[in-house]
């Protein structure tokens, strides 16, 4: 553990309550058994459930949190009121203020797919290398979909959740290295679906391995792969790709839990539990926009 | 002697051009059942008894015919095995047949490919044929198989074999006709590749149609029989990933707005990997998947047998097929200019 890089001290999260089998069969062939929908929880309402429980687990003082960054890939819902100022209604003042996180400047990070709390945490990282007065850094996702939205997104079977971590110095999971690639081109996720497949691949692999590099790690000195979890069929051809064994891979939320928009690789980090000090993880996601980025953090 | 010389195939991409160039030498008769020809044609078709002439077109024609280049057959790579086996091994069994009848033949010359090879790896000889390492496609298992009948043949007839390798374009850069490579190469365009099976040994091995003639025509006009051909890069054809970084800078660089879309070039996979992508298309029912995948299946794993085809007779005639490296520029271009058409 070095002192100075900032790491991920904490990860809780919090699932929609109302698990359902997966019933489609091409969704069960791809590897997915159960999936978590929010029912009448919000996203907010997981945000909170997320961050209260992680603010109890490690008996964190909410005062002692410096900025708090609020990740969403869905744009928020539109509120009830015709007042304008009901636009300005935001979850991540209100999660600061509720949960008694009074001195955090607060931060919104959207429009990132299921990167955005990926893009959360490299935010939290380079504010507490850049500023000495930061200590801690609150990163919060948290999306559900629309009701009686479908459940299949390009062959995944999507959950509702939410993720809390704390991202501060010298903390056990040190981020050795970030790397992500934007392609504007997929701005608009409903178009070009063929070629976002194609492209998928070799991009997930050119990322991946700029994430290596600036971690100075080898793929083979990575002990596990924690993914989001899109299907095991995607994931057994990108892992031949890098060359990587599936007994590497934390493949087993993907039946278990779904695919949740943006929190599965910190789930992930939370739920694996075959980690020593000293092992070196890669995590990586994808999200529509597009955005791919992967990871390097040493336990 | 004046030359009378039957063409098979004279409306395909390479029996044409031949035709027009053998003009120059000799009476050129094309046997066509497709389409209209430049050079004087006759009406028939290989894959039946006598060429599909009646007997007395047949017998007059085969009073004359001095030589006979059999051009013709089917290339599609993702013919059924049956379909194969009529257009190229009947085909040629029927021109045999047809030669045999023909009291002043001098010479027979078989267009073939050098992927008779199939799956076989590492140098390959001109007189290299009988092999059982499999074929990637039932065009090379029926063009191979046609070699076999041509190289029995060889005891009775005056026949010598060329092996075409893959035509890109004319060294003008022209496309005269598209076939596999043009089509997996529009996908990569498009931004449908997600990788290419293969091996850090892969080579490319490309030629233009202008090399694909003067070397048939050579044949001709020196003929060797008992002897086959490779027309081919050979030792001078690019490595596969040298081929897929230049298409990637051509693509850039004429390409209006390519760079932007952020197109990957295709990694180079094992085919265990390329397999499981077939099998993960097939899996997901996207019929648009399905067919780009079905495009680059039926050929793109030759690329995982690696090898390099010996020009030696072409070393020793002073035949050099000019590099890619000198036109695949104007060949790209053209394809960019017409989309691909």
């Amino acid at each position: 553990m070095n002192r100075n890089v900032p790491g991920i001290s904490a990860v809780s999260y919090a699932l929609g309550g109302e698990a359902r089998a997966v019933s489609a069969q091409r969704l069960r062939d791809f590897g997915f058994k159960t999936i978590h929908l929010a029912g009448s929880e919000t996203a907010y309402d997981l945000a909170r459930r997320a961050t209260s429980k992680l603010l109890r687990n490690v008996r964190l003082d909410p005062e002692s949190v410096d900025i708090l960054v609020y990740a969403t890939a869905l744009p928020l819902p539109r509120p009830r009121s015709r007042n304008p100022l009901a636009q300005f209604d935001y979850p991540a003042t209100r999660l600061q203020y509720e949960l008694g996180m009074t001195r955090a400047n607060v931060v919104g990070v959207s429009q990132a797919g299921c990167v955005s709390l990926f893009s959360a945490v490299r935010l939290a990282r380079d504010v507490l290398m850049a500023e000495r007065g930061i200590q801690r850094v609150l990163c919060v996702g948290s999306d559900v979909l629309p009701r009686g939205s479908s459940r299949e997104i390009l062959y995944n079977a999507m959950s509702d959740g939410a993720c809390a971590l704390l991202v501060e110095r010298g903390a056990r999971n040190t981020i050795l290295s970030y790397a992500q690639s934007t392609k504007g081109f997929y701005w608009s996720a409903r178009s070009g679906e063929h070629q976002l497949i194609a492209t998928y691949f070799p991009t997930a692999k050119r990322v991946i391995d700029e994430a290596l590099r600036r971690a100075r790690t080898s793929i083979d000195e990575i002990k596990l792969v924690l993914p989001h979890n899109v299907n095991e069929k995607s994931w057994r051809l990108l892992l031949e790709l890098l060359d990587v064994p599936r007994d590497r891979l934390f493949h087993r939320n993907i039946a278990r839990k779904g695919h949740t928009i943006a929190a599965d690789p910190f789930i992930n980090l939370a739920d694996a539990r075959s980690i020593a000090p000293g092992d070196r993880l890669l995590l990586f996601t994808f999200g529509f926009g597009a955005h791919w980025a992967a990871m390097v953090v040493e336990h | 002697m004046r030359q009378t010389i039957l063409i098979t195939g004279a409306s395909g991409l390479v029996g044409a051009e031949i035709a027009r160039s053998l003009s120059r030498r000799g009476e050129v008769i094309g046997l066509e059942h497709r389409a209209k020809l430049s050079v004087r044609a006759r009406r028939g078709d290989i894959a039946k008894r006598n060429l599909g002439l009646s007997a007395s077109d047949a017998n007059a024609l085969r009073a004359g015919v001095t030589a006979i280049v059999h051009a013709g057959g089917r290339t599609e790579f993702s013919m059924t095995r049956d379909a194969a086996e009529r257009a190229n091994v009947d085909g040629t069994a029927n021109v045999l047949d047809f030669a045999r009848g023909c009291p002043r033949l001098e010479k027979v010359i078989l267009l073939s490919t050098v992927y008779v090879a199939g799956k076989r790896t590492g140098i390959i000889g001109e007189m290299d044929l009988v092999h059982r390492a499999g074929f990637v496609n039932e065009y090379e298992r029926s063009k191979y198989r046609s070699e076999v009948l041509a190289r029995r043949a060889m005891r009775d007839l005056p026949i010598s074999v060329v092996r075409l390798s893959t035509i890109i374009g004319s060294s003008r850069g022209e496309i005269a006709r598209y076939n596999a490579v043009h089509h997996a190469l529009r996908l990569f365009h498009n931004g449908l590749v997600p990788m290419v099976p293969g091996e850090a040994k892969s080579v490319v091995d490309l030629i233009s149609l202008d090399d694909a003639v003067s070397a048939v025509e050579s044949v001709v006009t020196q003929f060797e029989p008992g002897t086959t051909h490779h027309v081919a890069a050979g030792r001078s054809a690019l490595r596969l990933d040298d081929f897929l970084s230049s298409t990637a800078t051509l693509f850039s660089r004429h390409g209006n707005g390519w760079r932007s879309r952020g197109i990957e070039t295709p990694p180079i996979v094992t085919l265990r990997t390329f397999r499981l992508l077939e099998s993960t298309a097939r899996k997901t029912g996207d019929v648009f998947l399905q067919q780009v995948m079905t495009t680059m299946s039926t050929f793109a794993p030759q690329l995982s047998y690696p090898k390099v085809f010996d020009t030696t007779s072409l070393d020793r005639r002073g035949i050099r097929p000019c590099p890619l490296v000198e036109y695949y520029e104007r060949v790209i271009r053209f394809a960019l200019r017409r989309g691909w058409k």
